[in-house]
């Protein structure tokens, strides 16, 4: 039996492109608590954020003959959900509060969301932030990105995201204190 | 200094509050959907409903195929190749050029920069920032148009973003298995080896020379050992280190050469630069550093000759070096700031005119190419950049070939591939043509230059919407994405002169060897069909044989007289699973009849470092021998092998490697090194009986000046 938990990640998605599901599973199971926290915090719906990581496995594993030989698979798969949180969020902008920390109107399976205190204040705190501080902490606290790789990924010169990330996450503070 | 204080407790206090979001989200519960088993059996279901959908597509394709071929022909070829003329950028020209564009080069008339399929420079730095803010342009209106984001495009570039910010550590080795390689000329040490020769790296081109991270000379091996390179005596049977060279701790050796009196260490550096006594910005540089060896234990550094960017690949000819490092312009620079957007040589940025700009008229990346002469390196010799985006290189006896994949969907539906060249001679650049074909490249050994031919073998893919993309769309959508494979003989201007293109529908090039007339190529999807193409008529390349056989071959190797080795792998019946490492001897004595001679499976083996790096590959076809690195369960297995017609392969030597470090096999006289990380360990060549070992680390460097 190959022993997919122990196998370095280039052999794991040589074989996820042959079609090996066992393969990207791996790869998968490696980094999912990261990519739903990532879309949970981005779209601040835990609905939402369970479409955008499943809709990214799905369209990850249709399109991983693109990803190269040399590539990560996490980088790959943070840049594909973010992406789709983006599209998430813009097509369903009104229902996302914007400043304050009231429930989303709009009755976006509110019911399914646990209500405890934690998940308010960090998901009102993330509330505070616009799009682009939203992903910039995102990528740094669930993806554990560097700001120079998050200035590559979003294609912003390093120095802008570490600054916009200081003011963000200044405004993060305030609002969990 | 009041400022840099206060930025440190900035970020103190900005990594405490991460932590404390790490903290608070630390117990997030995940949706039982989402938890990986459940994810697997969801991709199984999609597998099983899509096969279904696939056979039945199929047999629809095969039943049409007639039809289709002679309705689509006309159309086919007018948009495959689309030579020179300046081709329709979105949001830039948008006129009909493309129509225009036909597979006669240089016809086509444009008023932007390439007229024909002439190479072109830059006017000066103010047109290349236009092309950078014609990238950005296009990336933002990418970004709007595809919020899902991903059409190949921005994960290429997000890949290639990701390489670059790899560099320093880990991710180099990766990054030049997929550029091309050199040779064993060792032009200056000719005759001073043992009278029973040694081996060379594998390289890509036979006669061009190919760093590498263990050289060696016959009498001594030269080997990257961490921030070192370590000079150790073969001269006997007992290994003595002799003398250790060294670079500074912001950088990271990459690669070193060794021609005669001469050891190059190649390295990327990084610097951090003070803007406004605040701004830190972190800058890379390639350096070569080339120390006169004539005492082996008393090295002494000549020069260093620097560039922008990280290390890419260096090649050897006649006595001069080509180092290749890929830049990444600043984009967000102002104009002002040229050092930022355009690259350096030996500290001054490169002349407009000498820095080729992309046809398609947006650009954020360089490939900087220098030449010095390694006898006198006192000062390079020409240096020039390819602008556009940093892709894979391709060295030949000649030319440098930087190629760079485009998903450009104004100018095409389909995956295209540029190809720049930039002729070379005793340490002279010039550009010399420009073409653009469909498909992208599996490695460098899917281009080839061959009596002035070009000949590339590449996978086509079409560029999808990024919602056809999904699995659940309709099979209509899905049908689009189905890969096709081509060939394309183009000539010294880099113009078509001949093309096959629709082959093995549905499947991926997985490794291909051209071998002067012949061409030989592997595509996998279920089974390895092994492709022969005859090539000696540059107007009409013509397959001639397709061996299909279980597995596939990841690299292909010459293996004497009609014979041509494959290591790969061995995959089940339905294409699923690896049953393990396969060595595959194919008889090519006549090149459209090809059969497999002979095959081993190395079972339970997962996977071998040849598919990763060419370099790593030991094989010697005179001794009979080749060497690799397997990947298996436990721990990993340094084997090799010789060949018999007769007898089929066999193992005469195979070792567990417990280190992680790179491995490198050679031999040198009677003797075979093997190199793991830091250790050799010396065996005979003829029974490989262990003679000695060694671990490095025990020699000062000599002081840096």
């Amino acid at each position: 039996m190959y022993d997919y938990e122990n196998s370095p990640e280039p052999e794991l998605i040589r074989r996820a492109k042959r079609g090996d599901i066992k393969a990207f599973s791996q790869l998968y199971a490696r980094i999912y608590q990261d990519l739903y926290k990532f879309a949970l915090y981005m779209t601040r719906h835990t609905q939402d954020a369970e479409d955008a990581v499943s809709d990214t496995v799905l369209s990850a594993y249709e399109n991983i003959s693109s990803l190269r030989k040399e590539d990560s698979f996490r980088n790959w798969m943070f840049t594909i959900l973010s992406n789709r949180c983006k599209r998430m969020q813009r097509s369903g902008q009104k229902e996302i509060p914007r400043q304050d920390g009231a429930p989303a109107a709009g009755g976006r399976q509110e019911g399914h969301e646990p209500d405890y205190a934690q998940w308010h204040d960090v998901r009102r705190a993330f509330g505070e932030l616009d799009e682009e501080e939203r992903i910039i902490v995102a990528f740094s606290v669930f993806g554990g990105y560097r700001s120079e790789e998050i200035g590559q990924m979003l294609d912003k010169n390093a120095a802008t995201v570490r600054s916009k990330k200081c003011r963000a996450l200044e405004k993060m503070r305030s609002a969990l204190s | 200094m009041e400022k840099n204080e206060n930025r440190t407790m900035d970020e103190q206090r900005e990594a405490a509050m991460e932590e404390k979001l790490r903290d608070l989200t630390g117990d997030t519960e995940i949706p039982p959907s989402l938890e990986p088993e459940a994810v697997e059996r969801l991709l199984l279901e999609k597998k099983k409903e899509k096969a279904k959908k696939y056979r039945r597509r199929y047999a629809g394709i095969a039943a049409a195929a007639c039809l289709c071929i002679a309705v689509g022909a006309g159309a086919v070829v007018a948009q495959h190749v689309n030579m020179g003329g300046g081709s329709p950028t979105a949001g830039m020209s948008g006129s009909a050029q493309a129509d225009a564009d036909s597979e006669e080069a240089g016809s086509s008339e444009s008023e932007t920069v390439n007229l024909s399929d002439k190479i072109a420079s830059a006017k000066d730095y103010d047109q290349i920032y236009e092309y950078i803010q014609a990238e950005q342009k296009q990336q933002e209106k990418q970004a709007r148009m595809y919020t899902d984001g991903m059409t190949t495009d921005n994960m290429m570039e997000m890949a290639e973003a990701d390489s670059a910010s790899a560099n320093g550590a880990a991710g180099g080795s990766a990054m030049d298995a997929g550029s091309s390689g050199g040779s064993a000329a060792y032009s200056g040490s000719d005759g001073g080896g043992t009278g029973n020769g040694y081996s060379d790296t594998n390289v890509r081109e036979d006669g061009v020379g190919e760093a590498d991270i263990v050289k060696t000379d016959g009498e001594n091996l030269y080997i990257l050992n961490g921030t070192k390179v370590e000079i150790v005596s073969i001269a006997s049977d007992e290994m003595q280190e002799l003398a250790a060279v060294a670079v500074d701790a912001d950088s990271n050796i990459r690669e070193l050469y060794v021609d005669g009196d001469r050891l190059a260490v190649l390295y990327t550096r990084s610097d951090y630069t003070k803007e406004d006594g605040f701004e830190v910005q972190l800058r890379d540089y390639t350096c070569t550093d080339v120390y006169d060896i004539s005492d082996k234990s008393a090295p002494v550094k000549l020069n260093t000759i620097s560039q922008s960017g990280y290390y890419n690949t260096m090649r050897v000819k006649d006595g001069y070096a080509y180092v290749l490092s890929s830049f990444y312009a600043d984009t967000a620079a102002p104009r002002s700031d040229v050092g930022a957007y355009v690259p350096e040589v030996e500290g001054s940025t490169i002349e407009a005119d000498r820095i080729y700009m992309p046809e398609s008229e947006q650009g954020s990346q360089y490939t900087v190419i220098t030449a010095f002469s390694l006898a006198e390196p006192q000062e390079q010799t020409d240096s020039r950049a390819v602008f556009g985006s940093a892709g894979l290189c391709y060295v030949s006896g000649s030319s440098i070939y930087v190629t760079e994949t485009c998903y450009d969907e104004a100018g095409s539906d389909v995956t295209q591939t540029a190809v720049r060249k930039v002729s070379y001679h005793d340490g002279q650049l010039e550009g010399a043509a420009q073409a653009k074909v469909d498909g992208t490249l599996n490695d460098s050994f899917s281009i080839d230059e061959y009596n002035g031919y070009l000949r590339l073998v590449t996978t086509v893919t079409p560029i999808g919407d990024g919602v056809a993309l999904y699995g659940s769309s309709a099979a209509g959508a899905e049908e689009e994405t189905v890969a096709t494979n081509s060939l394309y003989v183009l000539n010294e201007a880099l113009e078509l002169t001949g093309e096959i293109t629709d082959l093995a529908v549905d499947e991926q090039v997985y490794s291909a060897r051209f071998m002067g007339d012949i061409g030989y190529f592997v595509t996998f999807r279920q089974v390895d069909p092994l492709f022969s193409v005859d090539l000696s008529d540059p107007a009409e390349p013509k397959i001639i044989g397709e061996l299909k056989i279980p597995g596939f071959s990841d690299y292909l190797h010459p293996y004497g007289e009609g014979q041509l080795l494959g290591i790969g792998m061995d995959v089940d019946e339905e294409g699923v699973t690896t049953e393990g490492v396969k060595l595959s001897m194919f008889d090519i004595s006549d090149p459209a009849n090809v059969t497999e001679a002979s095959q081993l499976v190395l079972e339970n083996m997962y996977g071998t470092d040849v598919a990763y790096n060419y370099k790593s590959v030991f094989v010697d076809v005179e001794k009979n021998l080749f060497g690799f690195r397997a990947y298996g369960p436990q721990s990993d297995v340094y084997y090799i092998f010789s060949y018999d017609a007769a007898e089929g392969f066999k193992e005469v030597f195979s070792r567990e490697l417990t280190g992680y470090g790179e491995s490198r096999g050679l031999y040198a006289g009677a003797k075979f090194y093997l190199i793991v990380g830091n250790t050799i360990e010396s065996y005979t060549l003829a029974g490989f009986e262990k003679i000695d070992d060694i671990v490095l680390g025990n020699v000062e460097p000599v002081a840096i000046e």
